[in-house]
């Protein structure tokens, strides 16, 4: 596992890496036919400024006449340029440069034009026949600047007619690079007597030519340039020794395979491949950029030499990198640390196979760009080509029958099973029809075939790797297990879940990584040019157009960025006023909150509106779907828009702000939060109840603390009846107004409530400023209370019961039976007696139904005191 | 309170949000006018107080008074007998 984390420490600096290292590897062969390109094009015309710096007309005029020229030359040029898809690209590029240098000369004309129509229609038109004449000056005037305004208007013409015909310009040159496409991959060129005649001479020919300009070149770089070439070496060298050194010293445990490790983790093996490719192939590619570069800077190479070289240099590096990549994927040495699940030998003839195809491929791109360079006959290439395609196509045949597949038993010593037979079906076609598509004469279409096979391919491989491992960071708790997440984790100090959650956002950004640096370069391969895919992603980002709509990806961007800021900067206004302003001036914190969430809500309105059109969106469509929505929300969204309508009255009318003790329907308790659908109110038991704006307004309120916290505490006392009632009253009084909480006026006061059952029953009135007191204060008075009344004697009387017991006939029974229940013998006594008496007071005629003695229970009405 | 926001939203939804120049006809009786871009040489005609949205990367317009105006893409025209004013 630790294994795991040293390996997966930096996977995202290592694929932009290595994508950069492929992208520049992708870009050498066309930096080759750069080289080749007649040179540039004049440059965009001069502001002609210079010319006449007073006169904005004659400097537009000379502006004009140049583009005219301008125009001609680049028509000429897209004339030459019919076959040649990068220079076509850069004439277009030209031409809309030169189209819009017209259009914004005409446009800057413009203002002066208005200008002179003002002043025109103020000087109103000449005096017909028969009205007075006017002054001599007025017609001067009118005069010139009616011969500006032709001028002006000549000139806006000739822009126009340049304009059109820039645009004209631009469509044929679109037109021929469609047609020049098609045609490449489509011309045939086939195969006959003369033409392998043909090629022999000129291969002789092209031999002869490339030893005597290598000769005359050596000897040159040898005998003028020595100490240039002896410095470019050294240096070159020196700059690969850091590369390789440097890398391998500082990121080399990251590429050692372990060969003690029976079964390393998926993660691990992906992260050497990785790895091992990226660092080796940047470390090589950068020396041979070195070298380039100081061979170029120190003008040892010469024009003829110059493309050879790089197109050396680059099939090097290409080579190269489809080797490593070769070997971390397959492994054909090291079955634990291989990616795909193939056999010992499947991997070696694989790895061979995938070399080979690169290296006759590389070949026939150095053999042309050898061809370009020296000027030999196109019938050349086109052998080349044939060759390396038939050999591609061989290569494919031969793989299919290839038996790559690990057996079944797993073992990777043993022999293979076959391909699937899709696969070998898909290779054999592949390769078959390479073959014939060269035989028959279409050896651009095989070439380009066979370049795609090798080129995409590797792409392909690198940006599945690539996302592979996107995968596997963004696995649950991996990306702490990374040197990066540890890092993050001591950098930022987050705890797992977040750090969980950044291992999510690095996942995907490897994933954007790996799409957005290999679509471009396999993209590239396929024959479009970096000029074409800038316009794409400038297209893509500024004016996306479905329709009628157009959408832009920078709008969009800065509506997010610009809401965004809105929102920050709400927030901090809010905390502004709350903090400095609000609480500096005393005001309630009731109203404090309200007007802060009033702000908040105002705020995000605006910033919302403000980024929608921002984005480029047209609010005047938006206001249609609004309109049509808002049927919906009549019927849908009714609650909840009558819940946000209730909370801003809330805000604005205040029937309760935050903190204030409030009772509706069954709750009661204090309002915590005014929100925009509910409001919480938190009970005196801590229970939150998230009771709807709309019940609040709907319903009755009641609010203890509305204006103020002034409010009435009751203390009721009972006392017995035989209590002085005044004396009790003046208690009652003097305690009220002694303590320092009860307010003085209103009066505390007491009330004579009435003769309860065995009571006197009192009720002390009192005031407190602050309702929240009033526990403390009841349970102050309560006790002073109690102590007053224990030292004047003053009893409380406890509920009483009364109970009477009539006995019916003899007492003897009674007596009996109570000793039977083992009452005392006086009580029994006493109550024999008392049975005795009411015998002898009870009438005859009184005598119950009931036999015996009976125990009549005369329960008296109690009431809690 | 209701009112502030409802009446913002209806000030920003009027904010229209060029993306081509657009052409309005002002005045009290139809116009044609000729748009001259890349695609070429076309007349627009507006019957009065009628607008249309034409060339959003740039065009050359005639207008009715024989005047040749340039525009940008995101200009708006108004047409009022023959003649134009550009904001």
């Amino acid at each position: 596992m630790r294994m795991v984390r040293k390996l997966t420490g930096g996977f995202r600096p290592a694929l932009a890496g290595c994508l950069l290292m492929v992208l520049s590897l992708g870009l050498l062969p066309s930096a080759i036919m750069a080289q080749q390109q007649p040179p540039a094009a004049p440059a965009a015309p001069a502001p002609a400024a210079s010319a006449a710096p007073n006169d904005p007309l004659a400097a537009a005029r000379v502006t004009i006449d140049q583009s005219e020229r301008q125009l001609k030359s680049l028509s000429g040029l897209v004339d030459q340029a019919v076959t040649d898809d990068a220079r076509l690209v850069d004439l277009k590029g030209k031409v809309d440069d030169l189209g819009r240098v017209v259009l914004k000369t005409s446009v800057n004309l413009r203002p002066r034009l208005e200008e002179i129509a003002k002043r025109l229609t103020e000087l109103g038109d000449p005096p017909k026949e028969g009205q007075p004449p006017e002054a001599q000056e007025v017609t001067e005037e009118r005069n010139q600047l009616t011969d500006e305004r032709g001028r002006i208007n000549a000139i806006t013409g000739d822009a126009e007619n340049l304009s059109v015909n820039t645009g004209s310009l631009a469509n044929r040159i679109t037109e021929l690079r469609r047609r020049l496409f098609t045609d490449t991959l489509t011309r045939r060129s086939p195969l006959t007597y003369d033409m392998l005649s043909e090629a022999g001479t000129a291969i002789g020919a092209e031999v002869d030519d490339f030893k005597r300009t290598t000769a005359s070149w050596i000897s040159f770089a040898w005998r003028i340039k020595q100490l240039q070439l002896l410095t470019a070496v050294m240096l070159s060298i020196g700059a690969a020794l850091v590369f390789v050194s440097g890398g391998y010293r500082m990121l080399g445990f990251l590429i050692r395979r372990d060969r003690a490790d029976a079964d390393p983790p998926y993660i691990s093996r992906l992260s050497v491949a990785f790895w091992s490719t990226l660092i080796s192939a940047m470390a090589l590619s950068s020396f041979l950029a070195t070298s380039y570069f100081f061979m170029d800077s120190f003008n040892i190479l010469r024009p003829d030499i110059a493309p050879m070289v790089s197109a050396a240099l680059s099939i090097i590096g290409l080579v190269y990198f489809v080797w490593r990549l070769a070997h971390a994927v397959f492994a054909p040495t090291e079955p634990n640390w291989r990616l795909v699940r193939v056999s010992n030998t499947g991997a070696k003839w694989l790895v061979t196979a995938i070399v080979a195809m690169t290296v006759v491929n590389s070949l026939d791109y150095l053999l042309s760009a050898i061809s370009v360079a020296l000027g030999s006959p196109v019938v050349l290439t086109v052998i080349k080509s044939l060759v390396a395609s038939v050999i591609i196509g061989l290569i494919l045949i031969s793989m299919s029958f290839m038996r790559p597949v690990l057996a079944v038993s797993g073992n990777p010593d043993e022999l293979g099973r076959p391909w699937p037979r899709f696969m070998s079906g898909l290779l054999r076609m592949a390769g078959l029809g390479l073959l014939v598509a060269a035989l028959v004469g279409y050896v651009g279409l095989a070439r380009f075939v066979s370049t795609q096979i090798t080129l995409t391919g590797a792409v392909l491989v690198m940006m599945y790797i690539g996302i592979l491992s996107g995968q596997a960071i963004s696995a649950q708790n991996s990306f702490a297990g990374t040197l990066i997440g540890q890092y993050v984790r001591r950098r930022f100090k987050l705890d797992a879940v977040a750090l969980d959650q950044a291992g999510l956002v690095a996942g995907f950004g490897v994933y954007l990584l790996a799409l957005m640096t290999g679509i471009p370069l396999i993209l590239l391969s396929w024959g479009f040019q970096v000029r074409d895919l800038e316009l794409w992603a400038y297209r893509l980002f500024t004016e996306i157009t479905i329709g009628n709509i157009s959408i832009s990806l920078v709008g969009i961007f800065s509506g997010v960025l610009i809401f965004i800021a809105g929102l920050f900067g709400t927030r901090w206004f809010q905390r502004w006023l709350d903090g400095s302003v609000m609480a500096r001036s005393h005001v309630d914190l009731g109203v404090r909150n309200s007007v802060k969430t009033g702000v908040g809500y105002l705020g995000i309105a605006l910033a919302g509106l403000i980024g929608i059109s921002a984005a480029g969106i047209d609010l005047s469509s938006l206001a249609l779907v609004a309109g049509a929505l808002s049927l919906g929300i009549g019927f849908g969204l009714q609650n909840i828009v009558s819940n946000f309508v209730s909370g801003l009255i809330l805000l604005v009318e205040r029937p309760f702000k935050v903190g204030d003790w409030v009772v509706t329907g069954t709750t009661e308790g204090f309002v915590r939060r005014i929100s925009v659908r509910a409001t919480e109110i938190e009970t005196f038991q801590h229970q939150s109840i998230i009771v709807p704006n709309s019940d609040l307004i709907n319903a009755s309120v009641g609010n203890w603390t509305h204006r103020n916290r002034l409010g009435r505490v009751e203390i009721p006392v009972s006392v017995a009846y035989e209590s002085d009632p005044n004396e009790v009253m003046d208690i009652l009084m003097d305690l009220a107004i002694k303590h320092p909480m009860v307010l003085h006026n209103p009066e505390p006061s007491v009330a004579f409530m009435g003769f309860g059952a065995f009571s006197l029953d009192f009720e002390l009135r009192l005031y407190l400023a602050d309702l929240f007191n009033g526990t403390k204060v009841r349970n102050d008075i309560r006790i002073g209370i109690l102590e007053q009344f224990r030292e004047k004697g003053i009893v409380i009387p406890l509920p009483q019961r009364n109970l009477n017991i009539t006995v019916e006939g003899d007492g003897q029974s009674l007596e009996a039976a109570l000793k039977e229940q083992g009452v005392p013998q006086p009580v029994a006594e006493k109550l024999d007696a008392a049975a005795r008496r009411a015998q002898a007071e009870k009438k005859p005629g009184d005598v119950d139904e009931t036999h015996g003695q009976d125990l009549q229970l005369k329960r008296d009405r109690s009431r809690q005191s | 309170m209701v009112r502030i926001p409802l009446a913002l939203l209806a000030a920003f939804t009027t904010f229209d949000h060029a993306v081509a120049a657009t052409l309005t006809n002002s005045g009290s009786s139809a116009v044609v006018v000729q748009v001259a871009d890349s695609s070429g040489r076309y007349d627009v005609s507006l019957e009065p107080g009628a607008s249309e949205d034409v060339c959003p990367s740039g065009c050359f317009v005639t207008l009715p008074n024989g005047d040749r105006i340039g525009l940008g893409g995101q200009e708006t025209v108004d047409i009022h007998d023959g003649a134009a004013s550009v904001n």
